[in-house]
């Protein structure tokens, strides 16, 4: 007995060798995107939140409170927004305190050099992300728990280490992951290559064969 | 014989300058505030003396309540109503 098709149900239709095709290539088109420009992607996201946060102090200076105003309280997802740790340009204060700014800044900054170095960039290990990330530590909860006060440019310079330090350790951690071949896809050599004066060894050292 | 004395309403103190977003935030939560309980606000601007400019340029908006309890920066809603000591 055949296999009839349930009347109205239109849905089955709806992938079609054809479409199924074309929806195929488009995902892999997306995903070939992403693969290629993922680090653009953070990195111009990170950037126009620092963008957005210098900007607000001058499109209020402007007169322009009904476009400032949403921006600054969007950006308090982001930020306590505390005015005495905040830098004020024309009088205003900016979408980000000091500590935040710096840690996007530099955040933008490595992510933009990442990109730069064509993903070159060797990343750092773990410990050495621990090490750049201490400074702020102990700046923020000592001021936290009220055992000292922090001033402006300790902010600064421990954000900076810190936001430096995630992005030199992530990033190119990201993109080792995305570029390494799990074991199993690896293609097997040319059996030229067997019998080749050099061969290439996975470690990817060139060494002299026999 | 005469009513008990009502409690009298707190004097709140609002230092405040045009453009600070904070401080619209703040209004708008004092007016919340009004709704619940009286109270007498002096809004100040800053701007309007020098030497207020210089102390509370970098901290406002700044709620003083009685002149003893003091609210500043970025204020919660919470904190307001309880300096305000409405439940």
């Amino acid at each position: 007995m055949a296999i009839q098709p349930v009347p109205g149900k239109k849905s089955l239709q709806l992938l079609t060798p054809e479409r199924k095709q074309a929806l195929e290539q488009f995902l892999t088109r997306i995903t070939n995107f992403l693969l290629e420009y993922w680090a653009h992607i953070i990195t111009t996201v990170i950037g126009s939140v620092v963008a957005i946060a210098v900007a607000i102090p001058f499109l209020s200076y402007f007169g322009l409170d009904a476009i400032a105003k949403p921006l600054f309280f969007a950006l308090h997802f982001a930020c306590a927004q505390i005015p005495a740790h905040s830098f004020y340009i024309l009088g205003h204060q900016l979408g980000l305190c000091a500590r935040n700014l710096s840690i996007y800044a530099s955040m933008f900054a490595t992510g933009l050099l990442f990109i730069l170095t064509k993903k070159r960039l060797p990343g750092i290990p773990w410990w050495m992300w621990g090490i750049l990330s201490l400074p702020m530590a102990w700046d923020g909860f000592t001021q936290m728990f009220g055992l000292r006060e922090s001033t402006w440019d300790l902010r600064v310079i421990t954000g900076t280490l810190f936001g430096a330090g995630c992005m030199w350790f992530v990033l190119p951690y990201i993109q080792k992951i995305l570029t390494e071949v799990p074991p199993t896809q690896q293609q097997p050599m040319h059996p030229a290559a067997n019998d080749a004066d050099m061969t290439v060894q996975h470690t990817g050292q060139l060494v002299a064969g026999n | 014989m005469s009513k008990p004395k009502e409690p009298a309403s707190p004097q709140v103190i609002f230092y405040t300058k045009a453009g600070c977003h904070l401080c619209e935030e703040a209004r708008d939560m004092l007016d919340d505030i009004a709704a619940e309980i009286s109270y007498n606000l002096s809004e100040v601007d800053i701007r309007s003396d020098p030497a207020l400019f210089e102390e509370y340029r970098y901290r406002i908006p700044v709620i003083i309540i009685n002149g003893e309890t003091s609210l500043e920066g970025r204020i919660e809603y919470r904190d307001l109503a309880k300096a305000f000591a409405i439940p």
